[in-house]
């Protein structure tokens, strides 16, 4: 009788141990499962850099507001994380010293004049006489002349994330560059269609402050753009307030408001895009903000803000192991020779052009 | 298109014109000057607008300090020194203190050489005074200027106000403009003398230009090209207004950008604004409604006439007329004390030419948005080219439509007298056939009988003599015949052009004439020139008399209608010309010799043809600056203090003129003696030709 005693005692704890196996393999196959919904996540909005081109296409005293307005948005940008080298900035750069300036080497956005928002730090690419139309587009569709240097292109690639921002005097249709020339919509539209063929960009913000600024995205049809207008055609931009100490308007109403908003973004913050899209209401930008969602494939009240202003350098700590699948690298790729009657057929085989996956198939 | 060339309707049109002529010209006359004067009528003008969007006027708040005291002291310093010697100015004075300051400060020296000088004349000398600010941190691309004419304490009237008050003003912001590093434009503080001809001195020297009676001396130093200028004539006491004189030389505006500016800034400082003295109630300066009275509309009307008076004359109504000269938008402010309401300050007044100044310091290009040519109702009110043009061109049209009617009827008649001469011609010639067949048998006769009747030839041609003077009688009856085609056409008009032309040659340059002898009658030049005037004057009406023939006609013997027509056409096309330049000068010689010129015609009448003459008189342009030289003098005790003040003024009125056009180039009177006078010459001839054509 004992015997069968021990065979009982052995045959619970058996029971016992794979019970406890069962379980614990289950937590350790959905612990997996919450671990790949985590690399996942890493990678859900898709970007993996930002850049910033932020134009100003006014120059001259009387067009200080256009001024301060690109440059706050700049500290803006600069302060959540866009380095220099990922931004753009076109600006007549007309301000600082003018001799009209009654406080040389400054630019104020506010009548307080708390901050100079151009302080020592300010990196403007294209300056003065530069900003020109052809000078824009070039940047935007990467076709520059050899000699330009790194700083003066717009290095993105399909993985990339671009606010642009413009800021002048604009009307139905077109916006005025330097008081010579004129940026049309069509051509605006055309020129985002080209980055997109040749996958300059991933998602693109397109942000503008002028008058009659919603003509500006009317004609645009590439997709993944997001695009914000602080007036409707046949309205006018205003201005927001005068600094009586410097004799001008210092900023633009809607680029107070959009700045003010941004004031309270951090960089690790959850702040959506349908959240600044209503940064300005009627009774306080008097112009009627309009946005473009429809070329834009996301919910835009699941779109961070960060997403285009910010370039958030995401790290996130795994304390368990992932497995990485071992690439091929033994054999050699083959070098394929053709004849001039064979090179056709062979081209054509080679033809089949897709988009890179979503998760680069290394990590996989 | 099809109205013009096709020939039906163009008869049915001109049959329309022939038929109702005296109508349209009368209705179009009216109608252009009633729309002209209702442009003063707020709903039909448009109120003033800054289209510079540089300039952003009044938005920079002052930088003076509160109580401006240095203004204050140096206003006392200045009365003090021009209380010395009333007979002189201070240019020592303002030299050691802008000197003082540490700004570039100079002189310059000019003379005037007097048009009519004899030998005891002198050369008169004058010295300006000017300094510059230089900006700090612009190149000395660009300048503008503060311009104060320096009149001695005698000199002092009520149409040139002391203006030392300005020096003070001027000295005070000097100081405070030189420790500012905001100005992107050089300011130069102009202190001229003997006003508009030192000022054109220096402005000669500066551009390097030459005028024939200003001799000036070169500038030691200057700046870039001026972009504008401001006139300031301010007294040193309180001022109760500021009054804004804007006519240039020949009827030239400066940019309404500028107007406007001042205003703004005047307003600003709550402070009041007049055109030519015509102030506004206060609450109009404020609200662009509520003008719809007819208080409104008379106040606006006599401001609207005064500074077409002004206009008018094609003479500056202060110095900044000569910055017109060179396309320098310029204005006069002057300060206008009253016995009671005075308390604008010269702290004040501080304010506003710095406001002014730095707005205009925000400039980047000259000048060219806004209006040059325009007429000011009010402050805030402007009528535009665009809106006076149509009515004068109305008022005009009578004058068009005449010469046209005139031209055509003269055609149809010229073809009717060719019709009726052809006739007469084919009568004469049948007559003088039969004549000719019965000499030809005399003559046979005679030829047969181999001179048997010598005597009965002799005779036959005695009786043929006779019958060919018949033919002279008859030729002589042709001199007062109108179909006599040396009557007709223009052959029998030219003398009367070529003699006006004649005429005309001789008002413009008589007066020089007259100049050199002068000295020999001892008579004071202002009469001179008058009595020059008025014999040329007398000569000239007596042209008609000597042209009339010796014949039995006592009428002048011309196509009257073509010399009408040619003249009515020229009349237009020279008030047209006028107007496009000086536009209250053509509204004014158009609204009197209009509806006289369109009026005269020959008639059989001695009243009616001396009422004609005496209207066409009244209309001439000596009548016309006669009746200036009343409306100047107006009003007086009694109407021979009126008379007699009033042919002063029109002597003064008349030498101004002239001197004008010696020193500055004004048109004005080229126009009245060159262009004005000769057609008005031809219309004298009208009445005095026979109304049988």
């Amino acid at each position: 009788m004992v015997d069968t005693g021990e065979n009982s005692i052995m045959k619970y704890t058996f029971i016992f141990n794979s019970c406890i196996l069962i379980v614990f393999s289950t937590y350790v196959h959905v612990g997996n499962a919450n671990h790949d919904e985590q690399v996942n996540e890493f990678f859900k909005s898709g970007h993996t850099n930002n850049w910033a081109v932020l134009v100003d296409a006014s120059r001259f005293w009387f067009n200080y507001r256009h001024h301060a307005n690109v440059l706050s948005l700049y500290r803006s940008v600069k302060r959540l994380g866009i380095p220099d080298s990922q931004i753009i900035l076109m600006v007549a750069d007309d301000m600082a010293c003018n001799p009209r300036n009654p406080r040389p080497a400054t630019v104020f956005n506010n009548q307080n004049q708390h901050i100079n928002v151009y302080g020592d730090d300010v990196e403007v690419d294209y300056r003065g006489y530069e900003v020109t139309v052809e000078n824009f587009i070039r940047v935007l569709t990467g076709r520059l002349p050899e000699s330009t240097p790194r700083s003066k292109r717009l290095l993105s690639d399909e993985r990339s994330n671009i606010l642009v921002y413009m800021t002048g005097h604009g009307g139905d249709g077109f916006l005025k560059f330097q008081d010579a020339e004129e940026v049309s919509n069509v051509e605006l539209a055309d020129a985002f269609e080209q980055m997109w063929q040749k996958q300059r960009y991933h998602e693109l913000f397109f942000m503008i402050d002028t008058c009659q600024a919603e003509s500006m995205f009317q004609k645009f049809y590439s997709p993944n753009i997001l695009a914000v207008a602080s007036s409707r055609v046949g309205e006018d931009s205003l201005s927001h307030h005068v600094d009586p100490a410097l004799g001008v308007y210092v900023i633009d109403r809607y680029t107070y408001y959009a700045l003010e908003f941004l004031e309270n973004v951090k960089p690790g913050s959850k702040k959506t895009m349908a959240q600044f899209f209503k940064v300005c209401p009627k009774h306080l930008c008097i112009s009627t903000v309009s946005t473009r969602t429809d070329l834009f494939p996301r919910d835009v009240s699941h779109t961070l803000l960060t997403d285009f202003f910010g370039s958030v350098r995401n790290v996130e700590l795994l304390t368990e192991t992932s497995p990485l699948s071992k690439i091929n690298t033994s054999s050699p790729t083959k070098v394929e020779t053709c004849s001039k009657d064979t090179c056709k057929v062979m081209n054509k085989k080679l033809e089949k052009f897709s988009y890179p996956d979503q998760i680069p198939k290394i990590l996989i | 298109m099809g109205l013009l060339t096709n020939e039906h309707s163009r008869n049915r049109l001109v049959k329309l014109l022939l038929a109702h002529d005296n109508k349209l010209c009368c209705v179009s006359y009216i109608a252009g000057v009633v729309w002209f004067l209702a442009l003063a009528y707020q709903p039909f003008n448009a109120g003033t607008y800054f289209s510079e969007n540089a300039l952003l006027p009044g938005l920079v708040e002052s930088e003076l300090p509160p109580m401006f005291v240095s203004a204050l002291q140096i206003k006392d310093e200045i009365h003090s020194e021009m209380e010395k010697d009333k007979k002189k100015t201070p240019h020592a004075w303002i030299y050691k203190n802008f000197r003082e300051i540490g700004l570039e400060t100079y002189q310059q020296n000019f003379s005037l050489i007097y048009p009519f000088r004899s030998v005891t004349t002198q050369i008169v000398t004058g010295e300006n005074v000017f300094s510059i600010l230089r900006a700090r941190r612009a190149a000395s691309t660009e300048a503008l200027v503060l311009s104060i004419p320096l009149r001695p304490l005698i000199n002092v009237n009520k149409e040139r106000p002391a203006t030392h008050g300005g020096i003070a003003l001027a000295l005070a912001l000097a100081k405070e403009f030189k420790r500012k590093p905001y100005w992107s434009k050089d300011i130069i503080f102009l202190f001229s003398d003997f006003d508009e001809i030192g000022t054109l001195a220096w402005l000669d020297a500066y551009h390097k230009t030459e005028s024939e009676y200003i001799k000036a001396n070169d500038l030691p130093a200057r700046s870039g090209p001026i972009q504008a200028a401001v006139n300031l004539e301010l007294p040193a006491q309180d001022v109760s207004y500021y009054n804004l004189l804007l006519e240039g030389l020949n009827g030239q505006l400066p940019n309404l950008d500028l107007v406007n500016l001042v205003v703004r800034l005047c307003r600003r400082e709550r402070s009041q604004v007049a055109i030519h003295h015509s102030l506004e109630k206060r609450r109009h300066q404020y609200s662009d409604s509520h003008g719809e009275s007819w208080d409104d509309f008379k106040l606006s009307l006599s401001t609207m006439m005064r500074m077409m008076w002004y206009q008018a004359s094609g003479a500056p109504s202060g110095n900044h007329g000569m910055f017109h000269k060179y396309h320098i938008e310029a204005l006069t402010v002057q300060g206008v004390v009253k016995k009671k309401g005075s308390h604008n300050d010269i702290i004040t007044s501080a304010r506003i030419v710095e406001g002014v100044f730095r707005s205009l310091n925000n400039l980047l290009e000259r000048f060219h948005q806004s209006f040059f040519f325009y007429l000011l109702p009010a402050t805030n009110r402007y009528v535009s080219i665009g809106m006076y043009m149509p009515a004068f061109g109305l008022m005009i049209l009578a004058s068009l439509i005449k010469g046209i009617t005139l031209w055509i009827v003269c055609g149809d008649l010229k073809e009717k007298r060719a019709l009726e001469a052809k006739k007469l011609k084919e009568e004469k010639e049948k007559s003088k056939d039969d004549k000719g067949d019965e000499k030809t048998d005399k003559k046979s006769e005679s030829e047969d009988k181999e001179k048997a009747e010598v005597e009965e030839v002799l005779t036959k041609v005695k009786e043929h003599v006779k019958e060919e003077s018949k033919d002279d009688e008859f030729d002589d009856d042709d001199e007062g015949d109108p179909n006599n085609p040396a009557n007709q056409g223009l052959i029998s008009i030219t003398p009367i052009i070529l003699v006006s032309l004649l005429l005309a040659w001789m008002a413009h340059q008589g007066p020089e004439l007259m100049m050199r002898i002068m000295p020999k009658f001892r008579i004071h030049t202002e009469d001179m020139v008058i009595y020059s005037m008025l014999a040329i004057f007398t000569a000239a009406v007596m042209y008609p008399k000597l042209m009339i023939r010796k014949s039995s006609n006592p009428n002048l013997m011309i196509d009257w209608r073509l010399l009408k027509s040619i003249a009515l056409i020229g009349q237009t096309l020279a008030l047209a010309c006028v107007a496009l330049l000086n536009i209250s000068q053509a509204f004014f010689l158009a609204a009197f010799m209009v509806p006289v010129t369109c009026s005269v015609w020959p008639t059989k009448s001695r009243v009616m043809r001396w009422v004609q003459l005496i209207a066409l008189v009244m209309v001439s342009m000596l009548f016309l600056m006669f009746v200036v030289g009343l409306i100047s003098a107006w009003p007086q005790t009694s109407t021979w203090d009126l008379i007699m003040k009033g042919y002063a003024n029109t002597k003064h009125l008349i030498f101004l003129g002239l001197m004008d056009a010696y020193l500055f180039n004004a048109w004005s009177e080229m126009i009245g003696s060159a262009i004005i006078f000769p057609l008005w010459l031809l219309f004298w001839a009208v009445p005095w030709a026979d109304p049988s054509f």
